[in-house]
């Protein structure tokens, strides 16, 4: 098994290192190793979790002490994972079958927080992690899914906490039937950075995905989507689809969109788009000539814009968690 | 008995230096039910648009008062606040916004804060949509978005309901509905006018089947050039507006 | 396996033929800084210009071989290819004066034939240098230059010297640092303030050698409220070894004017096909790139705009066809550096027999660059199961009042509009033309009129054989 050390660092002319490279994310220097502290997991038994040969996952393994396995058969579960400590990074194993919903919370204080998430799903399982880091956290997250045949993951991703967010979420669509929804909702406020990369790949005919990434970009936020839908040759009857919105709410935002498509198959449809605009003007009327004040007109395109990622999402028990969260989130930044 | 709820005078409105708006005067009082009627582009939304404060109107010259005060220095929420409302020829989406939420935090905001509990709330509302017809699945739906014709205005004639104004400018309500929606509509406006005045525009006559006006003006390149009963409409659509644009 | 590809080229490619070469200087193959040296001293150019080519040759030893794009890339051998090769020993103004073989090629091309009934002017290029040049009187009379690159740089070096490399850096990529090195040929282009020319003016680039290695430069400056409208064909013999097309194209659009540049790239599938098209759009300017890909093995090109002055606009459409064995890697690149600029980009593609057709582009909104507006749009058919689409977008949207619109689609023909052509009486290779050549239509429409009509003949011949 290849080593972190042994792996070169990634250049920025890889798409999903090119906003936020690979030496920014570390929490160190790139060429150490540091002590990190173990996450505490609510849930799941500990288990041997093996390496890869991708930079960030293999960091994150190096680096966890902790490692758990869940397995969910036709079940609701609540996970809350806890981050303590400067550092702190954990690896998450998650087999489901049935019909199962999970929910990922987490918090914590750390400076930096490393979480690598592998999972099999059989039959249906909606997943949803709601970032409730701190204000100053640095986030790497790793996620790597395999959906087997006729089978559907969603997953989503409420993305308001910490500083320096890096999400790399990959999707493999193993088998005929498998699918995918996908959803995440950035809010970029103050300086925060926020970089989301999802690759999904169709392994099989017939198999379908979406993904919906929506930034509300504020502050001096940098929002980054970037993503890849790969149809391997002989995924016929396939259909893909992703849509990237960024919400442009400050002068001093930025946001940048990479939506990528490989066709390799020909009789499939593949779609995708991006769109970046500034809060219509005739919205925030509409909404005034209803008495309410231009910033709470404001705040109400944004909660709708955000929520609105989570359009294809079945779930009703994770958009109910994702809508609580997010009006929390949005009052306490109105009330400081 | 008469309360004066708007009064417009030597109103002149400009649109990217344009002016559509040439020279009106209108008052109308609380209880009074007024239709605008006149062609496409005759200033009839603009009109309506002008009072609400809509950014991109300009007045040049004249003045509109609301229950005695200036408006133009209100904001568009403030005049909202006050009891106005407009009811949209073609009410915007708003993607993510459920009709439930949205609704309710309009209620607030115009009602004031302590006006009722949620459980009130929740009657009223449920009496109010039944009135109109409308399912309760409405109110997870996003405002507007994927909406019909017809249920774009029940929302819009809903939210008057639930907002109690004591000014309804209704700007093409009847539009692209089917006999039975107007029908249900017009019930609606029957049910505020009572207790506010009630500013109709429209350029055909079903509506005002429905809905009696007290008065009725006919509006021809941004000026009212003849007022008149009910009756008035019933010649408009007999005779169309020829004879009166020959006059003008 | 490239013999026999070569062989399978030779069967659809109607401009496949080669004359005997007829060259009066030829250099051997490969480069080094001497051989950069001797086609300057050749050319008896000013000091200055040797500089900037010795530069931009040690600049293109360093840079290494790009990693994205393509894998073929790495199969161009540079000490292969032959860098300068003279045929004829001057420009002529006279089709007559041309050399009788070269004369005869163009003549299969149709050029001297178009130059009579709608071109403003032609310029004629065969491997390194132009053979024929000449433009109308009238806007000769009006102060309209138009000259090859290398007569350019001897009659006006001090405008030549303002512009060169100005948009275009040779430092920008690898290529572009080659071509600089070794440019050779090209068009040079000034209309004066005001001047609209209505007649469009051509340029057509031939590669008859084996091995050849064409890299000519283009500088077109429209001075302020001018309007051009200027396209370039280009055509090579089927060789069953490569041969290399590297330019670089500069547009400098200055204040209020107009530049159009339509491109029919329709080189034999043994080209490489490496280009570095840029222009900068001073005030209320406008630059449209028309961008047809039909030939070559590998295409990598994506006309850049340079949105600098508030009010400018760039249009970029683009179509690229990718048949057995070519890979078009094609695209556009917008940079909104000023308020009020707007951008509209349409890409079109199909992929064939094992093709594969990539649109990358690069949309750029920078803080200052205030209400900008863009939209881009980027279809793709598939017609078998064996060929690719990609799409790699990027959009840095730095100011929060843009607007901005991306959409792509992949797809293939429906069996449903097939069926529907084919119960009208066509055959399933018409009926495939018919939608091929609509699908094209947004691009074609933009093209002079007897473009057009050559762009849909080309595509009818690519479609034939094409249902397996």
């Amino acid at each position: 098994m290849i080593s972190y050390l042994d792996i070169a660092v990634p250049p920025r002319s890889v798409h999903l290192w090119r906003y936020t490279p690979w030496k920014r994310i570390h929490p160190t220097k790139v060429d150490e190793v540091p002590t990190v502290d173990e996450f505490f997991f609510s849930e799941g038994i500990d288990f041997q979790s093996s390496s890869s040969d991708e930079i960030a996952r293999s960091f994150i393994h190096t680096v966890s002490k902790k490692s758990v396995f869940l397995e969910l058969i036709d079940q609701i579960t609540d996970l809350n994972i806890r981050a303590s400590g400067h550092m702190s990074a954990g690896e998450l194993k998650i087999k489901s079958s049935g019909n199962s919903t999970l929910i990922i919370r987490l918090s914590g204080e750390p400076g930096w927080a490393g979480l690598r998430i592998t999972g099999e799903v059989e039959g249906q399982l909606s997943v949803v992690l709601v970032n409730d880091l701190a204000k100053d956290a640095h986030l790497l997250r790793c996620d790597d899914w395999k959906v087997s045949r006729d089978s559907k993951l969603e997953f989503s991703t409420l993305s308001s906490g910490g500083f320096l967010i890096k999400s790399d979420i990959r999707v493999d669509l193993t088998q005929p039937g498998s699918s995918c929804t996908g959803a995440i909702a950035s809010h970029g406020h103050e300086s925060r950075h926020d970089d989301h990369h999802v690759e999904i790949i169709h392994n099989a005919g017939h198999t379908n995905s979406t993904l919906v990434i929506h930034s509300a970009c504020g502050g001096s936020s940098h929002s980054v989507s970037t993503g890849l839908l790969t149809i391997v040759k002989g995924a016929d009857g396939s259909d893909a689809g992703q849509v990237f919105r960024n919400l442009l709410l400050s002068p001093k935002a930025r946001a940048e969109a990479i939506p990528e498509l490989e066709v390799l198959a020909d009789d499939v449809k593949a779609a995708h788009g991006a769109a970046s605009a500034a809060i219509s003007p005739e919205q925030i009327h509409y909404l005034c000539t209803r008495g309410l004040s231009p910033s709470q007109a404001s705040s109400l395109i944004v909660e709708g814009f955000l929520m609105d990622a989570f359009r294809n999402v079945k779930n009703q028990k994770v958009i109910d968690v994702i809508r609580t969260r997010l009006l929390v989130h949005l009052e306490c930044l109105v009330n400081g | 008995m008469s309360e004066e709820v708007l009064c417009i005078e030597n109103l002149h409105v400009s649109v990217d230096g344009i002016e559509i708006i040439k020279g009106l005067n209108l008052v109308i009082n609380k209880g009074e039910v007024h239709a605008i009627m006149g062609r496409n582009g005759a200033g009839k939304s603009t009109l309506a648009n002008v009072i609400m404060g809509h950014p991109a109107y300009e007045i040049t010259s004249g003045t509109i008062h609301y229950l005695g005060r200036a408006l133009e220095e209100f904001e568009v929420f403030e005049r909202a606040r006050a009891g106005m409302f407009l009811s949209f020829q073609y009410p915007v989406v708003i993607p993510g916004v459920q009709v439930g939420t949205f609704l309710r935090k309009s209620v607030k905001a115009v009602r004031g804060d302590d006006s009722l509990s949620p459980r009130q709330f929740r009657a009223e509302l449920r009496e109010k949509m039944s009135l109109l017809e409308m399912d309760r699945s409405f109110l997870g739906r996003y405002v507007n978005d994927g909406f019909s014709g017809g249920e774009k205005k029940r929302l819009e004639i809903l939210q008057m309901l639930l907002l109690q104004p004591k000014l309804a400018l209704l700007d093409e309500t009847d539009s692209g509905l089917d006999i039975d929606a107007l029908r249900v509509i017009a019930d609606g406006i029957n049910s505020v006018t009572t207790d506010a005045g009630c500013l109709v525009i429209t350029h055909y006559q079903r509506l005002l089947n429905h809905v009696q006006p007290d008065f009725v003006h006919v509006m021809i390149d941004g000026k009212i050039v003849k007022t008149g009963g009910s009756e008035l409409a019933g010649k408009l659509e007999e005779k169309g507006y020829e004879w009166l644009e020959t006059a003008a | 396996m490239a013999e026999e590809n070569a062989q399978n080229a030779i069967v659809d490619y109607q401009f496949g033929f080669h004359d005997p070469e007829t060259a009066t200087i030829r250099f051997d193959s490969g480069l080094s800084e001497k051989v950069v040296r001797d086609i300057s001293e050749l050319k008896g150019e000013p000091e200055w210009m040797t500089e900037i080519r010795i530069k931009a040759f040690h600049r293109f030893e360093q840079m290494p071989m790009p990693k994205w794009g393509s894998d073929i890339l790495e199969q161009i051998d540079f000490d292969s290819i032959i860098y300068f090769l003279r045929s004829s020993e001057k420009t002529e103004k006279n089709w007559d004066d041309v050399p009788k073989d070269i004369r005869n090629t163009f003549e299969r091309l149709g050029i001297p034939e178009a130059e009579q009934k709608w071109l403003g002017g032609v310029t004629a290029q065969y491997e390194s240098e132009a053979v024929y040049h000449s433009i109308r009187e009238d806007l000769e009379a009006q102060g309209v230059i138009f000259l090859d690159m290398d007569s350019g740089l001897k009659q006006y070096p001090e405008i030549v010297k303002k512009y060169f490399c100005s948009v275009v850096p040779y430092s920008d990529n690898k290529f572009a640092a080659l071509n600089t090195a070794v440019w050779s040929g090209g068009s040079f282009l000034y209309i004066p303030k005001g001047v609209h020319v209505e007649m469009p003016v051509q340029a057509y680039f031939r590669i008859n050698a084996k091995n050849m290695g064409q890299f000519e430069r283009t500088l077109i400056i429209a001075d302020e409220g001018a309007k051009i409208n200027y396209v370039e064909g280009c055509t090579a013999p089927t060789y069953s070894t490569d041969s290399l097309h590297s330019a670089v194209v500069e547009l400098i659009a200055l204040e209020g004017s107009t530049i159009r540049y339509s491109t029919i790239q329709n080189w034999s599938a043994n080209v490489y096909n490496l280009v570095t098209k840029r222009g900068v759009a001073h005030a209320n300017s406008t630059i449209e790139w028309v961008d047809g890909n039909i030939g070559s093995k590998l295409t990598m090109k994506y006309p850049a705009i340079l949105l600098r002055g508030e009010g400018a606009h760039a249009e970029v459409i683009s179509v690229a066809y990718a048949g057995k064995g070519q890979h078009q890697d094609t695209g556009a690149k917008v940079h909104h550096l000023a308020p009020n600029t707007t951008s509209n980009i349409l890409s079109k593609s199909i992929s064939k027999h094992g093709g594969r057709s990539s649109y990358r582009g690069l949309l750029q909104v920078t803080p200052k660059a205030d209400q900008c507006r863009s939209k881009i749009v980027c279809d793709a058919l598939i017609l078998d199961p064996e060929s690719r689409s990609d799409t790699y977008p990027t959009m840095e949207i730095g100011n929060s009042t843009a607007d901005i619109e991306h959409e792509a689609s992949v797809s293939k023909v429906s069996g449903d509009q097939l069926f529907y052509l084919m119960s009208r009486g066509h055959t399933e290779t018409e009926a495939m033309g018919l939608i091929v050549n609509g699908f094209f239509e947004p691009f074609t429409r933009e093209l002079p009129m007897e473009y057009a009509v050559e762009l849909n003949r080309l595509l009818e011949l690519e479609m034939e054989g094409s249902i397996g």
